[in-house]
């Protein structure tokens, strides 16, 4: 049994080719600019979108389930799902899947399920369907052990090199994160960086990054994901406060990350 | 770098050729409009060949209408003013307004239809009544370009003349079969004639591009074209006289365009006739006189990315034409890709990217689908259903042997409301479903689904009915004179191609709102039968009000579980059993010309304007709003995204229609960007294709972008969408119009 807050189709950001991915719920780090605040908490989470709300009063009556509510202003973030539930919908697209299309693992942190997520790559496997892992890495050793045998590639979050950084950014020190890097690196596993891109927070660390991961054998690509705000909703649905004051990075400050990474990583800079 | 295949001067004077670009354009009446080339030869102005085409007309009467026809059409070649200019290699036909068809052509048609008691007034009932549109359409055929540019105009004459010359000797010409032979050597005699006018007045006109355009002229004047220029030119003046006054539409240019070209192509560039770069150069002149000419529905050809025998690569052609597309940023011609597993990625890539970035004038053809279609569906041949044409938006008929009328859009949701109002228009105030009983006595949904089925094979009934009554006197409203010398079988038979002069001569139903009336039909099973949270009573009171006053019932209906385009599974139940039924209900019954009825699920604007006219539905839709489009969704009901929605059309087993399917795929740009974006939208294709698709493409925007367009049309003077199989500029639509994408793309979020 795993808890889950949505499965969404025809994902092409999300690892190679055509996917179908998973977000499971509960998130070790609280990253500052994070865009799926509602993976955060394991817990189930009801958000109220106020907008969608048509005043039916539904709500108010005895009895009321969020799937009563007529304009879907409220939506409920958390399910327990087994393999059996949710399997027959990740191979509903495996036609679309191609060469090199699949099912990606994402969250939230997924590797806080990782029993699941293991039980859930193999089935996948014994299916032929091609496997990614998205993880932030801030997880046990043992949980990379479980599922590696049934990924063929790892979507792996890189932040910060330096550590202060990394705590100013994510509440958490980098160490465990580096280690489980250099570890699935050793395994020869697949291995496709992503960083988000935030000015103010992690701007300056590309050069730095670039040196962390020049080393790795197998590096697929190196991904720089734009900061974007196109969350702050959710947020307010959520009953969060919203992150203040991140600005959009501008192009010119985008391809300069870039060239900083490329002086590293030459050609693995997607 | 785009390369640049056409200079500025000489772009502008093809821009306005045909019509003045500075003055308003309603593209719905481009035959009213001259360009502004201020020299001509002598010739008749408009006023003076209307005169001309009356007296045709008048003394006419009682004559065989094709031999009129091509008299009138010789008359309109000979006396019609001509120009050749240094900016262009294509001359221009000033009388190309369609000539005959006001003064003859349309007055055939009304005497057809006044002729025959009730079918006008029954016809009209039915368009405001928005259950069906029905007209005799000569619009989607294509000639046998293979035979045309095998013959040219003088070995398609001396055909005519050798079938004519021997079934004389035979005698075994009748009256009739006689004037068809004559006609079609009027009329090519005319082509010839014209030619040689032209030809002339470029030599007193002489530029740096007459000497080309002079030769070709005299080559195809003579006999059969030599080169790829030839070529184009001989597409382009029977292109012109075919649709602009001969009024029959040219729906592809050659049967695959780049296999037309291919041959010609190879030889000029291994003999240094010309270079790939001047060849490129030409496309790009030819194509702009489709753009600069401006059918709203644009002008269609098909490439294919192999020859004739389906087998030899000729891609590195098909992305030269590709490329000259994309770098004139036009959107008309519109281009279909014909698509099976040898078609290159790089073909597919290089399409793709350009739809991407907003140009949307392709659709993805099947040739695996097609092929299914046409075999099921009517019995073709392997080899003529492989071969078949692309003519139209999407539509597939066989090359050179069939000749194909669309006889009616049919707004299928219409039956729902009948069974909720016994059978009776409420919105146009007449009778014109049956008497299915009151809908708030039914005990099942048994008895619901049996009724929307009744209603449904009325219409039916009644839209064959219609279009039997006037279908096999197409011939005799108009004369497919031109377009028959190409078919042989027509020559063989001694008849008109669309009389009997084809192996088939098929007619076709177009259905509108087909996931309008899936929906609602599900909606009711779901709330009245299965969870009993409504009932039929409350249906009716509902849709009576347009809602009023039943806003719970609505979202309720809204937020059904069960709806088509969710890869749901009873909902795709339904949904298959609909389609099913609907095309074996119709193909095969028996047109009036000889041929058989099959099905297509083009909704062309109809999906707006039929929507007018049907009152509420039960899938949660208002009085007057738009209908489901094409084989998509009901708007905003793709909610588990665009696999889901694949998913569910295949489902319906689209290759029941073998007229035309087509799916549309709207994306969010950021889900087409970069080389994930197009290699992800590459394997929609081939995945559409692998199991069945017939037609597929895309539309990439996001509702603000879309909004901006709208608050500021001169920022977006090239963007288009897709509105069937054709692709509309975005500032040609109604606000209205306008408004019914932008809600297609705020669905998007959901996908």
């Amino acid at each position: 049994m795993a808890k889950i807050f949505d499965i969404k189709h025809f994902a092409v950001h999300d690892g190679p080719g055509i996917r179908t991915t998973v977000f499971f719920k509960g998130c070790p780090l609280r990253c500052a600019w994070c865009h799926n605040p509602e993976g955060l908490e394991f817990v189930t989470q009801t958000a109220f979108f106020a907008h969608k709300c048509i005043g039916c009063g539904r709500c108010r009556e005895e009895g009321f389930a969020e799937t009563d509510c007529l304009g879907g202003a409220r939506v409920v973030y958390g399910r327990e799902v087994t393999v059996g539930d949710i399997l027959p919908e990740l191979l509903e697209d495996s036609d679309f899947y191609g060469e090199n299309g699949g099912v990606t693992l994402s969250g939230g942190e997924c590797l806080m399920q990782a029993d699941f997520c293991a039980e859930l790559l193999c089935e996948l496997k014994k299916n032929g369907i091609n496997t990614a892992v998205d993880t932030c890495g801030f997880v046990p050793r043992a949980a990379i052990d479980k599922v590696a045998p049934y990924t063929d590639i790892f979507l792996y979050d890189v932040k910060a090199a330096d550590a202060d950084v990394h705590i100013r950014c994510t509440g958490q020190s980098n160490g465990i994160i580096i280690e489980n890097l250099k570890y699935i690196d050793s395994l020869d596993k697949s291995i496709e960086i992503r960083i988000p891109y935030v000015p103010g927070y992690n701007d300056g660390e590309m050069g730095k990054i670039g040196e962390l991961l020049a080393p790795l054998k197998n590096l697929r690509g190196v991904r720089i994901l734009p900061y974007h705000p196109y969350y702050e909703g959710k947020y307010a649905a959520l009953g969060y406060l919203a992150p203040a004051d991140i600005k959009v990075p501008a192009e010119e400050s985008l391809a300069a990350a870039r060239a900083e990474l490329q002086k590293h990583l030459g050609g693995l800079v997607l | 770098m785009k390369k640049i295949y056409i200079c500025d001067t000489d772009r502008e004077f093809i821009e306005n050729k045909y019509h003045d670009t500075k003055s308003p354009f309603n593209p719905h009446h481009k035959f009213e409009y001259h360009g502004t080339i201020s020299e001509y030869s002598e010739g008749l102005d408009d006023a003076e060949m209307r005169a001309e085409m009356d007296r045709f007309y008048e003394e006419g009467q009682g004559r065989d209408r094709a031999l009129v026809k091509a008299e009138a059409f010789a008359f309109v070649l000979d006396h019609a003013k001509i120009n050749v200019s240094a900016e262009d290699y294509f001359p221009c036909i000033y009388n190309w307004g369609r000539p005959l068809e006001a003064p003859i052509i349309n007055k055939w048609s009304d005497e057809l239809f006044s002729g025959i008691d009730g079918l006008t007034e029954q016809i009209r009932d039915y368009r405001r009544a928005g259950v069906a549109d029905m007209w005799l359409d000569t619009a989607h055929v294509v000639p046998d370009w293979r035979d045309i540019l095998g013959l040219g105009f003088t070995g398609m004459l001396e055909r005519v003349r050798e079938y004519h010359a021997r079934f004389k000797d035979e005698g075994s010409l009748d009256e009739k079969q006689e004037a068809f032979f004559t006609s079609m050597e009027i009329e090519y005699e005319a082509i010839l004639r014209l030619i040689g006018r032209i030809i002339d007045y470029a030599n007193e006109h002489r530029s740096d591009k007459t000497e080309l355009t002079v030769a070709a002229l005299d080559g195809i004047r003579r006999r059969p074209p030599e080169n790829t220029f030839e070529v184009l030119m001989l597409m382009y003046i029977y292109f012109m006289c075919s649709e602009s006054i001969d009024n029959y539409q040219v729906r592809s240019m050659g049967n695959g365009f780049d296999r037309a070209l291919y041959t010609y192509w190879v030889r000029d560039i291994e003999s240094g006739r010309f270079t790939r770069e001047e060849i490129k150069t030409f496309i790009a002149y030819f194509f702009m006189q489709f753009s600069a000419i401006g059918n709203y529905w644009g002008q269609p050809l098909y490439l294919c990315s192999t020859d004739y025998d389906a087998v030899t690569d000729i891609s590195e052609l098909t992305l030269d034409i590709l490329e000259v597309f994309d770098s004139l940023d036009i959107y008309n011609p519109k281009i279909q890709i014909k698509v099976d597993e040898s078609t290159p990625d790089a073909v597919l890539d290089k399409a793709l990217d350009i739809v991407r970035r907003g140009k949307s004038s392709f659709v993805f053809c099947c040739v695996p689908g097609m092929i299914r279609a046409l075999m099921g569906c009517y019995g073709t041949t392997y080899e003529e259903a492989r071969d078949c044409d692309i003519s139209g938006c999407n539509e597939m008929h066989v090359r050179a042997d069939e000749a194909n009328m669309i006889s009616g859009i049919l707004n299928v949701s219409k039956a729902v409301s009948y069974v909720f109002d016994n059978g009776y228009d409420v919105i146009y105030d007449k009778q014109i479903g049956i008497r299915t009983g009151d809908v708030t006595k039914f005990a099942s949904f048994d008895e619901f689904y049996s009724a929307v089925i009744a209603q449904l094979t009325h219409l039916i009934d009644e839209a064959l009915g219609m279009a039997r009554k006037y279908e096999h006197y197409v011939a005799e409203v108009n004369p497919s004179v031109m377009l028959s010398a190409t078919m042989k079988r027509a020559l063989e038979k001694k008849v008109d191609a669309y009389a009997f002069g084809v192996k088939y001569p098929t007619s076709s139903i177009l259905y509108n709102a087909y996931a309008t009336t899936v929906d609602s039909i599900l909606a009711v099973k779901e709330l009245v039968f299965d969870k009993r949270e409504a009932t039929l009573a409350d249906f009716k009171a509902a849709l009576d009000s347009n809602w009023e006053g039943y806003e719970w019932l609505r979202q309720k209906a809204l937020r059904a579980e069960h709806k088509y385009g969710i890869n749901d599974g009873e909902a795709d139940v339904y949904a298959r059993a609909l389609h099913t039924w609907l095309s074996m209900y119709i193909t095969g019954q028996k047109n009036s010309r000889g041929g058989v009825y099959k099905t297509g699920a083009p909704s062309t604007l109809h999906f707006i304007k039929q929507g007018k006219t049907t009152k509420a539905t039960p899938d949660g839709r208002r009085m007057g709003e738009e209908l489901s489009k094409n084989s998509a969704p009901v708007i905003g009901m793709e909610r588990r995204g665009v696999t889901a929605m694949i998913n569910s059309a295949l489902k319906t087993l689209p290759s029941l229609n073998s007229e035309a399917y087509v799916l549309d795929v709207m994306l969010h740009p950021s889900a087409a960007r970069g080389e994930e974006g197009l290699a992800a939208m590459r394997e929609l294709v081939k995945s559409y294709m692998r199991r069945d698709g017939v037609s597929i493409q895309f539309n990439v925007y996001n509702a603000e972008m879309l909004r901006d367009a709208q608050k500021n049309p001169e920022k977006y003077k090239n963007l288009q969408v897709r509105i069937s199989g054709w692709s509309i500029l975005w500032n040609d639509l109604s606000p209205e119009e306008q408004e019914a994408y932008i809600i297609r793309a705020e669905g998007l979020g959901n996908g």
